[in-house]
């Protein structure tokens, strides 16, 4: 990645969360993982003044309290927050949930594959991606 | 086919008929002159011609040919003389006859005004004339005549008043016994009265003196002739015809009655008389005609109105029909038991009345009032609508203008039924729809939810398995990871498990659209999906037809036999072929492999679900593949089923039927 600054995984399953910061580890990506279990603790992660602004998020869809989607319409409204690029990364093919997503203006919505290596692949090529591109900071 | 001995029969019967009744003809002559009254063989004849078919008439005309010669000579005219009057005399006959069947038709019974004025017409008056006329040429070359007018008038009258009296009291008792009904006791005594009356006025008439009352002639029983005519009919006419003709023609005949006096010579009391016969009997028999149709075309009317009411009580709609200034004209019970119309109401009969009456019933009784009004005012339009009533029931009005043939309008004719029933069942059969979609989605939505709660723990364990042989290899030992692996593949299996029961219940639940597939690009598709491994060859063995079915569907069933075929391949060459048969109204379709085989006594049991044959564990086979494919063929109508020889390979067929609107070939 371009930037040195932490990544944000929303995301309430433990599994799910270590297989994401495994990959990563596996490709050396040496960004900070933060993790938020649901919508409202990433908010509160985000609005947290002593916190550095993360580069950028993973979000799951299916969380309990607050979910995805309605997480992602709260950021999307705010000026600052809305320019951190969001990857969706959910279990959801549901046309609506993906319709949805790119409603609200998502950078990408990835499908979490059964198979690690397929995830180590995508996170392979989030992160090839996001060294080529620019960040907004 | 003339059947000679009847035939001959018959002109013998008739010909002795004849000859008798020419012979009282020639009695009752008035003397001294000999000038004859009436000609009843004549009439006899032109009857019994027209009950009879024209092929027979050559026959009975010969029998009355040699009967009336016979008299003849019997009463001592000249041979040539005598032949040339009975030709005469039989062409009346023939000539009368053939008239009227020509111009008039068959049967006659003298129930029509037409049948009486063909018969006075044509045979008494025109057939008559041109006989007697005949007839008086052949006289005056034979004999000595004062004058050929008086020779031709009475011969011709008295043709003409013998098919008056005689013809029609035959032709309307000739069918008499067909009808028979036994007549009541009050119609007898009638008759009997009637009849009896006649005797003795008539007899009455004709036998006073000059001094007495019923000296003036005739009148007297006219009465009576009416009575007979209006209460008996035409067969009533002719007996009276008969008795007035019998007593009258033997008393002037003997120099008694209204027509005989010393002041007129004989020729005019016989004239006299021989007019009073025709013009009474053609009169009344006339009336009778008239009063006969009459009689018809009131019994045809009750028919009719008959018909009509039991069509209408019949009906399943209540039937009313309204003039145009709302006064009723015709309605059924069903109409009045669907609005509870009350007798008094009904009574007045005016549409006004019974709109007052009914219009709280309805739900909208200012609508529906200004409506029924509204459509008053446009006579020619039609209408449909439901009425609600305030006592939950539903009515289907449909009404139309009553006009006749030629445009002549009577009035509206209203229909109302009764559709509660239809509705609250339409009602009904709408929410149960909705609640079967509503259900369909429910559980179109809980499958996949379940599917995928259930998968998301199985990843998990199987990327938690994973990382474990990766990270804690060596502490593990070999042991450790060959359990881990089986652990993971068990995963696996639960994993393609949980999505083929979803694939199989969503066959037949998840509809997609019916479209025309071409199968060989579709097959061409799997083959290309499943990717056969080198040493197997898989080939399409002829051309596929174009099927109507759900493509998905389709698209999982060759997957699934063909990735069978492929997994289960036991021999270093594979090789499976796939094609199609005409079947009749079907396409027949096989995928032959030439692997492992299986059981005769497996056959069936393949095809159900979790079914498999090798054990589970070497290779990862969840059973649902083949119960799929079955449920996928019976959802298109076909069949399943399978040939096999242990060893060298198996077949599979399944038929798919043929679209009706497609004609393609395989």
């Amino acid at each position: 990645m371009r930037s040195q600054k932490p990544i944000l995984l929303v995301e309430d399953d433990q599994v799910d969360a270590m297989m994401i910061r495994r990959a990563m580890q596996e490709l050396n990506i040496n960004n900070q993982l933060d993790i938020a279990i649901n919508g409202e603790e990433a908010l509160a992660y985000l609005r947290d003044r002593n916190l550095e602004k993360p580069s950028l998020i993973f979000l799951d869809l299916n969380m309990p309290r607050m979910n995805g989607l309605e997480f992602l319409r709260i950021i999307k409204q705010d000026t600052l927050l809305r320019q951190i690029p969001v990857i969706v990364l959910t279990t959801s093919r549901e046309a609506q949930d993906r319709q949805e997503s790119f409603k609200l203006s998502v950078s990408g919505y990835m499908v979490k594959p059964f198979d690690y290596l397929e995830l180590v692949e995508i996170i392979r090529v989030i992160d090839l991606y996001w060294s080529l591109s620019e960040l907004p900071e | 086919m003339i059947r000679w001995r009847a035939e001959l029969a018959r002109a013998a019967v008739v010909g002795l008929v004849y000859f008798l009744l020419a012979r009282l003809g020639m009695h009752f002559m008035a003397r001294p002159e000999e000038i004859a009254i009436i000609w009843p063989a004549g009439g006899f004849l032109l009857a019994v011609l027209l009950l009879s078919k024209q092929q027979a008439w050559p026959f009975m005309l010969f029998g009355a040919f040699f009967a009336n010669l016979l008299a003849n000579w019997m009463a001592g005219n000249s041979l040539l003389l005598n032949l040339g009057l009975s030709v005469v005399n039989i062409s009346e006959s023939a000539l009368a006859g053939w008239l009227l069947v020509h111009f008039i038709g068959r049967p006659i019974i003298l129930s029509r005004l037409r049948e009486v004025l063909g018969l006075v017409g044509l045979g008494s008056v025109l057939s008559c004339a041109v006989s007697s006329f005949l007839g008086m040429v052949i006289v005056r070359l034979g004999t000595d005549t004062p004058s050929w007018w008086l020779t031709w008038q009475t011969w011709w009258i008295a043709d003409g008043v013998g098919i008056l009296v005689i013809t029609p009291l035959i032709l309307t008792w000739a069918f008499w016994l067909r009808g028979l009904q036994t007549p009541s006791l009050a119609r007898v005594v009638e008759g009997s009265t009637l009849f009896g009356l006649l005797i003795i006025m008539t007899v009455s008439v004709f036998t006073s003196r000059e001094a007495d009352i019923f000296a003036r002639p005739s009148y007297i029983i006219l009465p009576f002739l009416v009575w007979a005519a209006v209460r008996f009919g035409p067969r009533g006419v002719s007996i009276a015809s008969l008795v007035l003709a019998t007593v009258a023609v033997w008393y002037t005949s003997r120099g008694l009655g209204p027509f005989v006096s010393p002041s007129t010579s004989t020729r005019e009391e016989v004239l006299g008389l021989q007019l009073f016969l025709s013009v009474t009997i053609f009169s009344y028999l006339a009336l009778a005609a008239v009063m006969a149709e009459r009689k018809l075309a009131q019994e045809q009317l009750q028919f009719q109105k008959t018909l009509l009411e039991a069509q209408s009580e019949a009906a399943a709609d209540g039937i009313i029909i309204v003039s145009g200034d709302k006064r009723w004209l015709s309605y059924n019970r069903r109409f009045l038991d669907i609005w509870g119309i009350p007798e008094h109401i009904v009574q007045r009969r005016s549409s006004e009345a019974a709109l007052a009456y009914v219009k709280d019933k309805v739900v909208d009784p200012e609508g529906f009032v200004a409506q029924i009004n509204n459509l008053y005012e446009h006579p020619d339009q039609e209408d449909w609508a439901e009425v609600g009533l305030k006592d939950g029931r539903v009515l289907d009005r449909y009404t139309a203008p009553v006009k006749n043939a030629s445009g002549t309008y009577y009035g509206r004719v209203w229909y109302y039924r009764d559709i509660t029933e239809r509705k609250r069942a339409e009602a009904e059969q709408a929410q149960l729809l909705q609640d079967l979609a509503s259900a369909n989605r429910e559980l179109n939505d809980f499958a996949y939810v379940v599917s995928h709660d259930l998968k998301a723990p199985l990843r998990a364990i199987g990327l938690l398995a994973d990382w474990l042989v990766a990270d804690y290899a060596d502490r593990l030992g070999e042991e450790g990871q060959r359990q881990l692996k089986l652990m993971e593949g068990r995963v696996k299996r639960m994993h393609t498990l949980i999505d083929g029961i979803l694939e199989y219940s969503r066959v037949g639940r998840r509809r997609e659209q019916q479209a025309e597939i071409d199968l060989n690009s579709l097959v061409a598709e799997v083959i290309d999906l499943i990717g056969p491994p080198p040493h197997i060859r898989m080939e399409v063995e002829n051309h596929l037809p174009v099927v109507k079915g759900e493509r998905t569907r389709l698209q999982q069933l060759f997957q699934n036999l063909l990735s069978n075929a492929v997994k289960f391949m036991d021999k270093p060459q594979g090789e499976i072929r796939i094609g199609c048969i005409d079947d009749n109204g079907d396409w027949q379709f096989y995928v032959v492999d030439n692997g492992p085989g299986i059981e005769d006594r497996y056959f069936s049991k393949i095809f159900q679900l979790f079914q498999v044959l090798s054990p589970r564990d070497e290779m990862e086979n969840t059973g649902v593949g083949l119960a799929l494919v079955k449920r996928i063929v019976e959802l298109h109508g076909g069949r399943v089923w399978v040939e096999s020889k242990v060893g060298e390979g198996s077949s599979f067929f399944f038929t798919l039927p043929k679209s009706k609107l497609h004609n393609d070939d395989c």
